[in-house]
């Protein structure tokens, strides 16, 4: 069900929980499943420096977030959700039966981190 | 790495007692026991201490015992083979929401097919609401179905309470006693329960094997076509080694049941008290006294069930969550919701269930990795202490 890397990253998983001084978040709820994935991200100058996340999910759902959290590491964050599976598959190899709900959660919760940063920034430069 | 298994509701290693009995069937004695001639009617004797063995299990006459492929078939035929040879008188059904799949998947066939099906409530316990089947109860119920004991948190319902509620009606009673074969005794005949399901390997006997009882006079359909064999109400050439195994399972899981299960419950009671004495947030579910000798089934807070099970099995310890036919599924437990408990507590579920070989040195073993493997879990958890048993 699970491949070797999966089972390796679910072990010992990279990113945990919270990121210091953080600049966005989101966090989803799979009301299916009643997974919650929240990932954090510090972003500067347009390109996300670090992320990390923290999840109550299954191997897939802590696998797949500490991989995105690899995946987004030094990109532009208006692309941050836009990664899909070929993403993780390319990072994990064979991708269990539930990683394409998992892998759309975590693209919704990026997309909510993204606004989060820029509600945050649009409110930082109003109080200038 | 030594293994440490606690997951024998799902399914249990063969004994060697069962399997000596059974090796013959595999190797020498391998006549059809429909044949007349000397090999034939040696395997049909076989078969005939098997039903003996089995009806004296469970207090019926062996005339009375049809063998099945396993208790999924068992749950299936009682279920179409009543409804369908008895709607002349009725098409009503009343079962539970917490039965197991062959259960509840036949029944929606049977509403497809236009029966009517009561799906009773259960407490937060997992105890089968009495007021619902005594409301629920009409004359065009022709057959009620409740579970003896659940597999997924091991509550043992009121039986006898549900047997004369229901044959006080005239109506015909079938338990899936899957789980509660070895547990508890049954007398079927004194009890009122007039049909019942069993399962070999659920009791140190072998795979794909099982039992149904029907009571005589009670009406039934075959629902396997083809030769005479099971008194021409299930066809298929029999499966002897597999029954002689279960006739034996069936007569060692009965002779042993107070040992075993004296065993079995201090061994439970002590393991139940050791998580919640090292680990907090911890809520057993199903009741805390009326539930099988094995089975240890709890909500461990902020943590997903499905990741303490994998950590455990890293780490050589193998238990379930939900059970063991929902692998794969990321469903949450139909039982567990049916219950009440929140979606959270639900989802961190984990079943243990022991065994007459699991020692009081394994189970320290497995309290001592929990209390690593729940830390570590919690540590990766958005979910708040304050928000546990609320989402």
């Amino acid at each position: 069900m699970y491949n070797e890397n999966i089972i390796q990253i679910f072990k010992n998983p990279n990113n945990v929980g919270v990121l210091q001084g953080h600049n966005a978040q989101g966090t989803t709820t799979n009301e299916a499943t009643n997974e919650i994935i929240r990932i954090y991200l510090l972003v500067e100058n347009g390109k996300v420096v670090e992320s990390k996340f923290k999840t109550f999910g299954g191997v897939s759902c802590i696998a797949l977030c500490s991989t995105a959290c690899e995946i987004i590491k030094g990109m532009d964050l208006d692309k941050i959700e836009n990664i899909d599976v070929l993403d993780f598959a390319r990072v994990l190899g064979q991708l269990p039966e539930d990683s394409g709900q998992v892998i759309a959660q975590i693209r919704q919760t990026l997309s909510i981190a993204v606004a989060d940063y820029y509600k945050r920034l649009a409110k930082e430069q109003n109080n200038k | 790495m030594n293994r440490i298994y606690l997951d024998n509701a799902a399914t249990t290693p063969i004994s060697s007692e069962v399997l000596n009995e059974m090796m013959p069937y595999l190797t020498t004695n391998y006549g059809n026991p429909s044949a007349v001639h000397a090999f034939g009617r040696e395997t049909k004797h076989a078969l005939d201490i098997a039903r003996e063995r089995i009806a004296k299990g469970i207090g019926c006459d062996p005339s009375e015992i049809y063998f099945t492929s396993g208790a999924t078939e068992a749950n299936n035929w009682v279920l179409y083979g009543i409804a369908n040879a008895n709607k002349d008188k009725g098409r009503h059904i009343i079962t539970s929401k917490i039965e197991h799949p062959s259960v509840l998947n036949m029944c929606k066939r049977l509403e497809e097919e236009g029966f009517r099906v009561t799906y009773l409530d259960v407490d937060s316990q997992g105890f089968v609401r009495l007021d619902q089947l005594i409301h629920h109860l009409d004359s065009d119920t022709v057959l009620v179905s409740i579970m003896t004991a659940n597999n997924e948190v091991g509550t043992i319902q009121n039986l006898q309470a549900i047997a004369n509620i229901v044959g006080e009606k005239g109506i015909t009673f079938h338990t899936d006693a899957t789980q509660a074969i070895g547990a508890i005794n049954f007398n079927v005949h004194e009890m009122g329960i007039d049909a019942l399901s069993l399962s070999g390997h659920k009791i140190n006997g072998p795979k794909g094997v099982g039992a149904l009882y029907v009571k005589k006079g009670i009406k039934i359909a075959p629902f396997m076509l083809g030769g005479e064999q099971e008194y021409g109400l299930r066809a298929g050439t029999s499966n002897v080694a597999g029954i002689v195994g279960l006739g034996k399972a069936v007569e060692i899981a009965t002779r042993d049941i107070v040992t075993n299960n004296k065993k079995i419950r201090q061994l439970r009671d002590y393991f139940i008290a050791q998580i919640n004495k090292n680990i907090d947030m911890c809520y057993l579910n199903g009741h805390p006294i009326q539930r099988l000798s094995n089975n240890v089934n709890i909500s461990f807070g902020m943590v997903d069930g499905e990741s303490l099970m994998m950590m455990l099995d890293l780490n050589g310890i193998m238990v379930s969550t939900g059970s063991a036919c929902s692998v794969g599924s990321v469903k949450l437990s139909p039982v567990l919701t049916a219950m009440g408990l929140s979606k959270d507590l639900v989802k961190g579920a984990v079943r243990f269930t022991l065994s007459k070989t699991t020692t009081k040195e394994e189970l320290d073993i497995v309290v001592t990795q929990l209390v690593k493997i729940v830390q570590k879990l919690r540590q990766i958890s958005p979910i708040a202490k304050s928000q546990v048993g609320t989402l």
